[in-house]
C-alpha cells in the first residue's frame, strides 16, 4: 500500500517538475530528487543525473550518481553516466560505471548494449558482433539504438567482407529512412562493383546529411574495409582534426589514423594532421 | 460535454497505435505502459492544459520503432492508421447506443463520444505532422519511405498553426461532420441541439 502511494506521489511530483521545467528557466534538481526517493525507478534516476549534469557538470553528476545506482536496482543510471563519460572522451570511466552494474542493478540491463557497443571499439572484453545481434534481438529499444546497432553490423560486414549481408542490412535502413551512414555503405559496396558514378552519388547524398567531422570519418572507415587505404586515408585527412575517441580506438580506422604513414600523408598534402 | 469523448477518444486512439504496433512485432510502446486504457498513461502534460484553455487537447505520442516492423511501411501504415481507425469505430459503438434510446446522461456521454471521435479521426487523417496522417499517406505513395524528416518538423507546426488559424482545418472537420451528424437519430439530434444551441 505504501508503495502505491508513494508511486502516486511521485507521479504527482513527476507532473510537477515537467511542468516546472518548461522552458528550462528554473532549476528541477530538487524536485526531481524528491521523485526518485518517492519511486526509486531507473529512469527518474537517469532523469536526475542528466538535470544535475546539464545545470552542475559532470562532476557534481558524478557525486550524486553513487548513491543513486546504490538505491535503484535498474542499470539505467548506471548506463546514463557511462553514456555521459563518453561524451566527454572519459573512455575508462564510462567503462568503470558500466562494470559498477553488473552486480546490483539487475534491472534494465538492456540500457547498457549501447554504451558496451561504444566500448568495444576500445576494449576486447566486449564483443562487438555479439553485443550487436543482443541489441538487435530486442523488440522494444529505441530507434536510434537498433539503427546504430544496424550500421554496425554493415560496417562488420565490409571488414569481414560478407558483401551480400553488408548490402542487405544497409538496404534494411534505408527501406526505412535514408540513413547517411548507410548510403556509405552502399557507396563502398559500389566502389567494390566498380561502379564509381554510383558510388559518388551515394557519397553527395550522404555528405549532405553530415558534418564534415562525421563524413569523412565514417566514408574513410567504410572505404578501408573494402581495402581502399589510399581512399580512406584521402578521406580521413579531410576530417581535419579527429576526434580524440577516434584516434585512441583500437579499430582499422584508429590504427590508420594513429600511423606514421597517415601522418605523412596528410603532411604532403598540406593539412592539419593528428 | 465533450471532455469525456475526449478523454476515452485520445486513450483509445493511443491505445490503438499502440496495440497495433505490438502486434506487429514492435514492443516499444508496449514496454512504456502504453498498451493500456488508463488515460493518465496517454495524456500529455500540455495537451491536458490545452484541453482546459483551448477547448482541444492531444495525448503523448507512441513511439514505434520501424526496424522492428519485418514491412516496416506495411506495418506502419497499420499502426498509425488504427487509432483514426479506432475513432471511427468508438464512435459507431457510440451511434449504436444512441440508437438504443438510452437516457439523457447516456445520450449525452454518447453524443460526446460519436463527436469527439468523429473529429478525432477525421483531423488525424490530415497529412501534416504531428498527425497521424503524416504517417499514413507516405506509406501509400510508391517511393516514398515511411520517416519524415525531422527538420522540416518545425516548418510543419507552422503550417498547421496557419492552417488551424485560417480555419482550413475547421471546414474538413465541418464538411465530415456534416455527413456524419445526419446519421444520428432524431432524439439525440434534438439533444445536440439542446446543447449546442
Amino acid at each position: 500500500m505504501a508503495a502505491f502511494f508513494k508511486k502516486i506521489a511521485g507521479a504527482v511530483v513527476r507532473a510537477l517538475a515537467r511542468l516546472v521545467g518548461i522552458g528550462a528557466l528554473l532549476d528541477t534538481t530538487a524536485l526531481w530528487a524528491i521523485v526518485f526517493k518517492l519511486t526509486k525507478a531507473g529512469a527518474d534516476g537517469a532523469n536526475l543525473l542528466q538535470i544535475i549534469y546539464l545545470k552542475y557538470g559532470l562532476n557534481e553528476a558524478r557525486n550524486a550518481a553513487q548513491s543513486i545506482i546504490t538505491a535503484t536496482k535498474s542499470a539505467q543510471p548506471a548506463a546514463l553516466m557511462a553514456s555521459l563519460e563518453f561524451r566527454e572522451g572519459n573512455i575508462e570511466d564510462a567503462q568503470q560505471w558500466v562494470k559498477l552494474t553488473s552486480e546490483k542493478n539487475t534491472e534494465d540491463i538492456e540500457s547498457l548494449l549501447i554504451i558496451k557497443l561504444y566500448l568495444s571499439e576500445f576494449f576486447a572484453e566486449y564483443d562487438k558482433k555479439s553485443i550487436i545481434e543482443q541489441i538487435l534481438a530486442i523488440n522494444y529499444l529505441p530507434m536510434e539504438v537498433t539503427r546504430i546497432a544496424l550500421v554496425g553490423k554493415a560496417f562488420a560486414a565490409l571488414e569481414d567482407k560478407d558483401l551480400q549481408l553488408a548490402e542487405q542490412t544497409a538496404e534494411r535502413i534505408l527501406s526505412v529512412e535514408e540513413q547517411a551512414a548507410a548510403l556509405i555503405v552502399k557507396a563502398a559496396l559500389a566502389i567494390e562493383k566498380k561502379n564509381l558514378q554510383e558510388a559518388e552519388k551515394l557519397l553527395i547524398k550522404a555528405q549532405r546529411k553530415l558534418t564534415p567531422g562525421l563524413f569523412y570519418p565514417l566514408a574513410a572507415g567504410a572505404l578501408l574495409c573494402v581495402g581502399h587505404n589510399e581512399m580512406a586515408m584521402e578521406y580521413l585527412c579531410r576530417a581535419g582534426k579527429l576526434d580524440d575517441r577516434l584516434i585512441r580506438s583500437k579499430t582499422q580506422l584508429g590504427d590508420l589514423a594513429r600511423s606514421q604513414e597517415f601522418n605523412d600523408y596528410c603532411s604532403r598534402r598540406n593539412k592539419p594532421s593528428t | 460535454m465533450l471532455l469525456p469523448g475526449l478523454i476515452i477518444g485520445l486513450t483509445v486512439h493511443e491505445a490503438s497505435h499502440a496495440l497495433t504496433a505490438k502486434l506487429l512485432g514492435d514492443w516499444t510502446s508496449y514496454k512504456m505502459g502504453r498498451v493500456s486504457l488508463n488515460p493518465f498513461r496517454h495524456l500529455s502534460l500540455l495537451g491536458t492544459a490545452a484541453l482546459f484553455i483551448l477547448y482541444f487537447g492531444w495525448g503523448k505520442p507512441v513511439i514505434v520503432n520501424l526496424y522492428n516492423f519485418k514491412r516496416p511501411k506495411l506495418y506502419y501504415f497499420i499502426s498509425s492508421i488504427a487509432g483514426p481507425v479506432s475513432n471511427f469505430l468508438l464512435a459507431f459503438a457510440a451511434l449504436g447506443i444512441l440508437y438504443l434510446n438510452p437516457g439523457k446522461y447516456i445520450t449525452i456521454v454518447s453524443l460526446s463520444i460519436f463527436i469527439i471521435n468523429c473529429v478525432l479521426a477525421v483531423l488525424n487523417l490530415v497529412p501534416v505532422p504531428p498527425l497521424d496522417g503524416s504517417k499514413i499517406w507516405p506509406c501509400l505513395i510508391p517511393g516514398l519511405r515511411p520517416t519524415v524528416s525531422a527538420k522540416w518538423s518545425l516548418f510543419w507546426i507552422v503550417i498547421l498553426v496557419i492552417a488551424f488559424s485560417t480555419h482550413t482545418i475547421g471546414k474538413i472537420i465541418s464538411f465530415a461532420l456534416n455527413l456524419l451528424v445526419p446519421l444520428l437519430p432524431i432524439e439525440s439530434l434534438e439533444t445536440l441541439k439542446e446543447l449546442f444551441y
